[in-house]
């Protein structure tokens, strides 16, 4: 399989910050339409390590390719989900997909259409002329995913989506991640707190430790989806990632 | 608002009114020195010609709007410029917070001097009044803007200009809106005392006019018409807003 993204020795200082680096000769291949997960406690440099890939901060040391050639800035192959607060609050749903389809050259009528078909990829059919504010935290989510997708990118990246909701929604987003994931495939690197997420959701799951940020933990989970969180296999393995996390310093 | 709320806010003014009234018809003091609500109007009416009195409003608002257009462009256009680029930002703050602070009215003299007795003196310290505080809030407002929607718009390929236009001013505009409305009651307040510098007509010149004659009524009837038309054209503004930014912004 080819390799979707690579990256190699990266390193990451903040300019004032004086404490060990943030991200220390990280190492990493992510092969195409694989789904990583990357899973660590606050302050491990997950979001660091996931601007680097989407081009939006530059590494300190090191490279990040994607497709085989090195990242130089943010750009509509590499699509990002935030935790909230990132869809654009004075465009209606639909705009909102719409804006980000046109920006990668889409006609505008092409757009709406384009629009039209992510809104019920994502199960939002009905709620296109309504506000961010207008909906709630879930529904948000779903539109910042369709407006990620709506770039077409060849990779999706994201950064703790479901952080800021509920346990059922969270539970019920997962679904719907992997139901679109199936009928779009994607290279997804997929940021979580949540190691029941990170197990659910990953063909490989990444334990990060801090400073420097590194990788300590690799798991590959081959089960079929959908996966019951009472899987023999996910038990021992939330026991493995759990003492893991535990055990740093 | 709901019928109930407004009809609240109704019996404050009937009652304050009504108070008044009473005070005044009682002898309570001296009407010549406070003269009855009622017998403010019925005077005033009396006394000035409807077409007059149109033309003392009119050449208010016009005065306002004038000023208030000026003020309002400068502050928005020098404020997102100042809130997105540092450079700006660095040159002018100083600047504007040296001069902030200064009341508008105490440019008057200046006013007079640079701009002699006519209309654009007046319009100049309602412009000082509207700006400040246009300047700010859109300054804030742009410094304000969530990181992740301007991260957001990158990954979309939107940067330089376009990243400006499209979307860090919508981010901005709710902050912008505030302080249009601020900057528009602040320029109104200014009002009196611009239409201070030899006027003719307007508003202000109506109350400071009155007074000079003795006929306080007058004033009191100028004062309530100054109030009548500010508030008519703040709810104008609110509505305005209302049914722009108001549309995906709870204020
Ligand atoms: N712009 C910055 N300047 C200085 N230090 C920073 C900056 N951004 C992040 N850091 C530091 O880098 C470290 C990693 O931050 P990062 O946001 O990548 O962590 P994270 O793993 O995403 O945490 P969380 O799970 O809380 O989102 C933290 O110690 C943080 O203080
Ligand atoms: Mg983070």
């Amino acid at each position: 399989m080819a390799a979707a993204i690579e990256i190699g020795g990266l390193a990451k200082n903040f300019v004032n910050d004086a404490g060990p680096p943030v991200l220390g000769a990280v190492d990493l291949t992510i092969a195409e339409n694989e789904f990583v997960v990357l899973l660590g406690r606050s302050g491990c440099g997950k979001t660091t390590l996931l601007n680097i890939v989407a081009g939006l901060e530059q590494p300190s040391a090191g490279i990040v390719r994607v497709d085989g050639a090195p990242v130089t800035g943010p750009g509509a192959g590499k699509g990002m989900v935030f935790q909230q607060g990132a869809l654009f609050p004075w465009l209606t749903a639909r705009r909102n997909i719409e804006f980000a389809a046109v920006n990668r050259g889409v006609a505008s009528e092409a757009a709406g259409k384009l629009a039209d078909e992510l809104l019920a990829l994502v199960g939002l059919a009905g709620s296109e002329h309504k506000f961010p504010f207008e909906l709630s935290g879930g529904m948000q989510q779903r539109v910042a995913i369709a407006r990620a997708l709506a770039l077409d990118p060849k990779i999706l990246l994201m950064d703790e989506p479901f952080g800021a909701l509920d346990e059922i929604t969270r539970n019920e987003m997962q679904d719907e991640l992997l139901r679109v994931w199936a009928q779009r495939r994607k290279t997804v690197v997929f940021v979580t707190h949540s190691i029941w997420e990170g197990l659910i959701l990953a063909d490989r799951v990444l334990v990060m430790a801090p400073r420097p940020g590194r990788f300590v933990l690799e798991r590959r989970i081959d089960l079929p989806r959908p996966r019951r969180r009472s899987d023999p296999t996910l038990v021992a393995l939330y026991d493995e990632i759990w003492t893991c996390l535990r055990g740093e310093p | 608002m709901k019928f109930a709320e407004r009809f609240a806010g109704l019996i404050g003014v009937v009652l304050f009114l009504g108070l008044w009234e009473i005070a005044a018809r009682f002898g309570w003091r001296n009407p010549a020195i406070m003269p009855a609500p009622s017998q403010a109007v019925w005077m005033a009416l009396a006394t000035i010609p409807p077409l007059t009195l149109i033309e003392h409003v009119a050449i208010s608002l016009w005065r306002i709007l004038a000023g208030f257009a000026l003020g309002a462009s400068a502050g928005v256009a020098l404020g997102i410029a100042a809130g997105w680029y540092r450079p700006v930002a660095l040159i002018s703050r100083p600047f504007v917070e040296i001069l902030r602070p200064i009341p508008p009215l105490a440019w008057i003299p200046i006013a007079i001097v640079w701009f002699g007795l006519g209309e654009p003196s007046k319009i100049f310290v309602i412009f000082l009044g509207t700006f400040f505080p246009v300047f700010t809030s859109a300054t804030r407002g742009m410094a304000s803007i969530h990181p992740s929607i301007l991260r957001a718009a990158r990954t979309m390929d939107v940067d330089g200009v376009r990243l400006l236009a499209k979307v860090a001013v919508p981010a901005a505009m709710p902050d912008i809106a505030t302080g249009l409305r601020i900057g528009f009651g602040l320029g109104f307040g200014v009002l009196v005392a611009a239409e201070l510098i030899a006027a003719g007509r307007g508003m202000g010149h109506l109350v400071m006019e009155a007074r000079q004659l003795g006929q306080l009524g007058i004033s009191v009837f100028g004062i309530f018409l100054i109030g009548l038309v500010n508030l008519v054209a703040d709810q104008q503004l609110a509505a305005a807003i209302r049914r722009t930014v108001g549309r995906w912004h709870r204020f």
